[in-house]
């Protein structure tokens, strides 16, 4: 197939937020598929409290130009702007601080969805990663996903952008996961795959991101329906090789997007291109060696699990029931999935 | 906490499986007694789960002041004899499904528990189930738009049990009254609860064991007043392993938006509609209510006994209606009598 997979660059200052959204998304043919779809979500990056200046948060001024566009094209939408609790503190509390909840009070089809609180399913993913992933129903029943996600460096993995967003879908101990996080974004980005992706580069973070980094001014809208077209765009902007960075091959695997026939439209890459700085290697180093440490534990923590199931199966509690119902297939699936699996 | 005492009339198989083990675990509940006409069979059992009161005679339990509640599990053409005795004591009852032989009978029933205040309910399990109160709430928020077409099936053993002897087939073949009527009516009480009242019905039914003079195997197709067209087929058959026959035990509704298709025996459900997210999923999303850990056929028909009664005892003690009514009871008779009606006219029955 030799069709491009279109990625729009858009720059964008503070007096032009509005036209650099639409041209983006335009370019991008990005709202093609809404006809007859009667819910969006849409998903900034509110994964802490700091405001968009700080680098760290989705500025709410695109978001608010995202609405006004679905609203003059679809006027009959229902949007919810969703987000999940952050470590710091409520997805409720961060929408207030941040002016979200302003504008869901001035569009009055627009409502912000804290989906830590939001009613939630249990879906059989039989991932990579999660066996189970906890749904909130909000997102199970949406027509229309769209990410906006922040430009910014991320210590333990170089870069975070659309398919990074998707974590704030994960809604059990996200702490825990950390060490697991290429297989944890194949699973939530092939389930959660956004239909439309933005990423706020207007102020990118650089240095230790994803949290605690530093500001910096890039100007630019990047677009895509494809998210790893988008972040594979994203990681060369701030001048980090795609390469480097492995959920993104893990998720291109995946079949969630490609990497690959890119045309990037709008600016050219030349024009935006910057070098962002990143932690010295040391750190990072140290930092994966925690991961790596956090991943192992979780095996050992599996393996545990397992050895106990196998103890109560030895001792015939609940044994017969089980060697009765499975083959050995089956149960060998299923010693595999207890080793390799968690519940998301 | 109000602990209500309890008793059992009829101390069979779904005594045994459903009734006593739930009310002897339920903190709730003291089974005080049990009665069946089986004296050596109801003395076993009173021993087995510490029961001190043991009657062959239901009469005699209503009138020893021991019972405040009771289930009723003998076969059903006893149901209005022994539920109206219990009610005129002022003693509750859980009637196992169907509520009665016919409306007649049904109608009885209703009016004793109503001029005697006591709560009233029938033992439609089903409903407990997390996966079908799921299916419900989904079909009412319109998740799958307007509901065309609903399916449901149930391939069960009923009387053809490896446990009991196969000369003995036919009388416990009569005894449950015929396959549409003894286990179809699940599916009945299901369809209507999930779409609303019937408007006409029709049924064909037929008789694969040698020698048993009851429909074994039926399927009935009903139109619902909202439009809606359903079919129930139900089978005797012994076939137990879950796993390979899960397909035979579903409730199914395609919309106009989507499908809902679910385990009668839970605690799953898959759900597709055509715009959102769920249609962009490969394959089948199989859905489990966030609290409930996946749980295989056979533990989520005991979690619906026990939710089942469960709910009878807190109707009691909270003074509710209980989520299944008796009025409930008699539509989904109705709609069963009403198939066994059609079968023999051969022709469409209405349902005014």
């Amino acid at each position: 197939m030799n069709e491009k997979t279109l990625v729009s660059i858009t720059k964008a200052t503070d007096d032009s937020v509005e036209e650099a959204v639409n041209k983006a998304i335009d370019l991008v043919n990005g709202f093609s598929n809404l006809n007859g779809k009667k819910t969006v979500c849409i998903k900034p990056n509110l994964c802490g409290i700091k405001s968009s200046t700080s680098g760290q948060t989705t500025d709410p001024r695109i978001v608010e130009a995202i609405v006004q566009k679905l609203n003059s094209a679809f006027p009959n939408l229902k949007i919810f702007i969703v987000e999940s609790n952050n470590s710091r503190a409520t997805a409720d509390y961060t929408f207030k601080r941040l002016g979200y909840t302003d504008i869901a009070q001035k569009y009055p089809n627009v409502e912000c969805k804290n989906l830590s609180e939001d009613k939630k399913v249990k879906i059989t993913l039989n991932g990579q990663l999660f066996s189970n992933l906890l749904v909130p129903e909000t997102l199970l029943f949406s027509d229309y996903l769209i990410s906006v996600a922040k430009l910014k460096t991320h210590m333990d993995f170089y870069y975070s952008g659309v398919l990074k967003n998707a974590y704030g879908f994960l809604l059990t101990h996200r702490a825990n996961y950390h060490g697991l996080m290429n297989r944890a974004l194949a699973d939530l980005n092939a389930f959660y795959k956004p239909d439309l992706c933005l990423i706020d580069g207007m102020i990118a973070m650089d240095g230790p991101g994803p949290t605690d980094g530093f500001p910096k001014t890039v100007g630019v809208i990047i677009a895509s329906k494809d998210p790893v077209a988008a972040d594979t765009v994203g990681a060369t902007v701030i001048g980090i090789k795609p390469s480097k960075v492995k959920y993104l091959k893990k998720a291109e695997k995946r079949g969630v997007g490609t990497s690959k026939n890119i045309e990037i439209i709008g600016c050219k890459m030349e024009e935006v291109q910057t070098k962002f700085e990143f932690i010295p290697m040391k750190y990072y180093y140290i930092g994966r060696l925690s991961l790596s440490l956090q991943s192992f534990s979780r095996k050992c923590a599996n393996f545990a699990k397992l050895l106990s199931m196998t103890r109560s199966g030895l001792s015939m509690v609940g044994f017969s029931k089980v060697s009765r119902r499975l083959s050995y297939s089956e149960l060998l699936e299923m010693v595999r999935n207890t080793i390799s699996k968690i519940d998301g | 906490m109000k602990v209500i005492n309890v008793g059992i009339v009829g101390c069979g198989q779904i005594a045994q499986e459903a009734h006593i083990p739930n009310y002897v675990t339920n903190p709730k509940a003291k089974l005080t007694a049990l009665c069946d006409v089986e004296e050596q069979a109801v003395r076993a059992l009173c021993e087995k789960n510490n029961v001190k009161n043991c009657f062959t005679n239901y009469e005699e339990l209503f009138d020893s002041n021991l019972v405040e509640a009771v289930s009723v599990c003998v076969p059903t053409r006893y149901h209005s004899k022994v539920v109206t005795a219990a009610a005129k004591r002022g003693i509750h009852v859980l009637c196992e499904k169907p509520i009665a032989l016919n409306i007649k009978e049904a109608e009885e029933i209703l009016d004793a528990v109503a001029k005697n205040n006591v709560k009233f309910t029938v033992g439609y399990n089903r409903r407990f189930l997390p996966n079908l109160i799921l299916a419900k709430e989904y079909l009412q928020n319109g998740k799958i738009g307007k509901p065309v077409l609903a399916r449901a099936s149930t391939v069960t053993m009923g009387p053809y049990q490896p446990q009991i002897d196969i000369s003995k087939y036919k009388e416990e073949a009569q005894k449950r009254v015929g396959c549409l009527f003894d286990s179809g009516v699940h599916l009945a009480d299901l369809m209507i609860w999930l779409l609303g009242k019937p408007s006409e019905v029709n049924a064909i039914m037929s008789t694969y064991f040698e020698g048993v003079t009851v429909d074994d195997s039926a399927i009935m197709q009903v139109k619902f007043e909202n439009g809606a067209l359903g079919s129930i087929h139900v089978s005797w058959i012994d076939l137990p392993n879950f796993k390979a026959t899960e397909n035979t035990r579903r409730v199914e509704i395609i919309g106009t938006h989507g499908l809902i298709e679910a385990d009668c025996l839970g605690p799953s459900l898959s759900v597709y509609n055509r715009n959102s997210l769920t249609s962009k999923i490969k394959g089948k999303t199989w859905i489990t209510p966030a609290n409930f850990d996946p749980m295989l056929p056979q533990e989520a028909l005991a979690w619906s006994f026990s939710k089942e009664i469960d709910s009878f005892l807190d109707s009691i003690i909270r003074n509710r209606t209980p989520p299944v009514t008796g009025e409930q009871a008699k539509e989904s008779l109705r709609l069963i009598l009403a198939a066994y009606e059609s079968y023999k006219r051969k022709e469409t029955v209405l349902m005014g």
